[in-house]
């Protein structure tokens, strides 16, 4: 038990002396995701559109940073958490993409069938969104 | 001649609108990949935890809910936090974690934390694969996932507690998880070391059924059965029929407060 609140100290310790650079790239991840979040709640796609290019970017520079200074950051498991935050925040926007694409097929499908067609003539469909980046895997610093 | 095949034009389309209006009032929203159960807060399904684990969880996340839902949390929309953990057979993608959390509606003010325990089954025992975490809209605000994701390397991943002993790991975690809770959300403080203490005596101990095994495991004769299958059929629609749903609701059933997710999960 003691050996557990050791780590814990050695943690907070840890963060409490991490870089600058970590900091203002958390600060950024955080704000991109709020924003993120209040662009799809305020149906604003191209807001939202840049805000997860916002997210990608932040996300890149701090793999690139943790991957250039493992030593600073491995040992208090601290890449671990910086991959669970990437790996949230991309199901944020992953789960907001395929809600929106499962409403827009649902609604391309009602105007479409009859006899709703006969009454909605005119009504143009919703094409569905998709961001070519989110299923493939993060460029490396070594690449 | 032509009335008359304007009047069954009519009579068909008549036929058609209802036929389609009764098809549309009987669909429904797709159930949960889990069902809730009357406890909430733990769901053990495949009863792969131990009961001492079971009721740990269903205690404290009960303690914390009617803590958090004191008049100053209210007031600031921080009020209902609740923490509930589940058990699976099968794999991570086998099922939208957050429909499932959106479903069960964890949290008051979205401020609700699920944890989904992944096992195989084997011929004996089970076997852990991943744990799922996802976290409540509001919830983020004061758990990121870069927190718990450390929180899970610490505490259920902590190489001094037995690989096969996922009980202690779990709540090694669970409790993590309310300290800090309690701390960042609440401004209090929890002695982790205490109640882990607590349960590290009562580990093996049976502390009886759950209410909703207490019901599975009602066992009555056939005829029993059959009698309340009919008075089901007879007064499920009725006003009678309450008194039915009263005699299967026993002890307090806790449901979720509407909170949803906006997809923010994690596995390790």
């Amino acid at each position: 038990m003691n050996a557990r609140y050791d780590k814990v100290t050695q943690y907070i310790a840890a963060i409490e002396s991490a870089n600058e650079i970590i900091i203002d790239l958390l600060e950024q991840i955080t704000d991109a995701r709020t924003a993120f979040a209040d662009a799809v709640a305020s149906h604003n796609p191209e807001a939202a559109d840049d805000e997860a290019e916002k997210l990608d970017g932040a996300f890149i520079q701090l793999v690139s940073y943790m991957e250039d200074n493992p030593d600073d950051l491995n040992p208090i498991d601290l890449y671990e958490g910086f991959m669970g935050e990437f790996a949230a925040s991309t199901n944020v926007v992953l789960y907001n993409i395929e809600s929106f694409n499962q409403s827009a097929r649902e609604y391309n499908v009602f105007i479409q069938t009859f006899p709703n067609n006969m009454f909605l003539q005119g009504k143009t469909t919703f094409e569905t969104y998709s961001v070519a980046n989110y299923n493939t895997t993060l460029p490396t610093f070594s690449d | 001649m032509k009335r008359a095949f304007s009047k069954s034009r009519a009579l068909f389309s008549g036929i058609f609108v209802l036929i389609l209006t009764l098809l549309i009032a009987c669909s429904s929203a797709p159930s949960p990949a889990i069902k809730a159960t009357e406890e909430f807060y733990i769901n053990d399904r495949p009863k792969s935890l131990l009961n001492s684990t079971r009721w740990t969880i269903l205690t404290y996340s009960e303690e914390l809910y009617d803590y958090s839902r004191a008049e100053p949390f209210v007031n600031d929309d921080i009020s209902g936090t609740q923490i509930v953990v589940a058990t699976y057979i099968g794999n991570v993608g086998d099922f939208s974690s957050t429909d499932l959390f959106n479903s069960w509606g964890i949290g008051d003010n979205d401020m609700g934390i699920l944890m989904i325990l992944f096992f195989e089954k084997g011929e004996e025992d089970f076997g852990f694969k991943n744990i799922v975490f996802e976290i409540g809209a509001r919830m983020a605000g004061y758990l990121s996932a870069h927190t718990a994701s450390n929180l899970v390397a610490e505490h259920f991943y902590d190489p001094e507690v037995l690989d096969f002993d996922y009980d202690q790991k779990l709540i090694n975690l669970y409790f993590a998880v309310q300290e800090h809770i309690y701390f960042n959300v609440y401004n209090d403080t929890f002695d982790i070391q205490e109640y882990l203490e607590e349960y590290e005596e009562n580990k093996y101990e049976y502390f009886g059924l759950l209410p909703s095994e207490q019901i599975n495991d009602l066992i009555f004769p056939v005829w029993v059965w059959v009698i309340i299958v009919i008075v089901s059929l007879l007064f499920g629609v009725t006003p009678g029929g309450i008194f039915l749903f009263g005699f299967f609701r026993r002890g307090g059933r806790n449901k979720g407060g509407g909170g949803r997710s906006g997809g923010y999960w994690f596995h390790k």
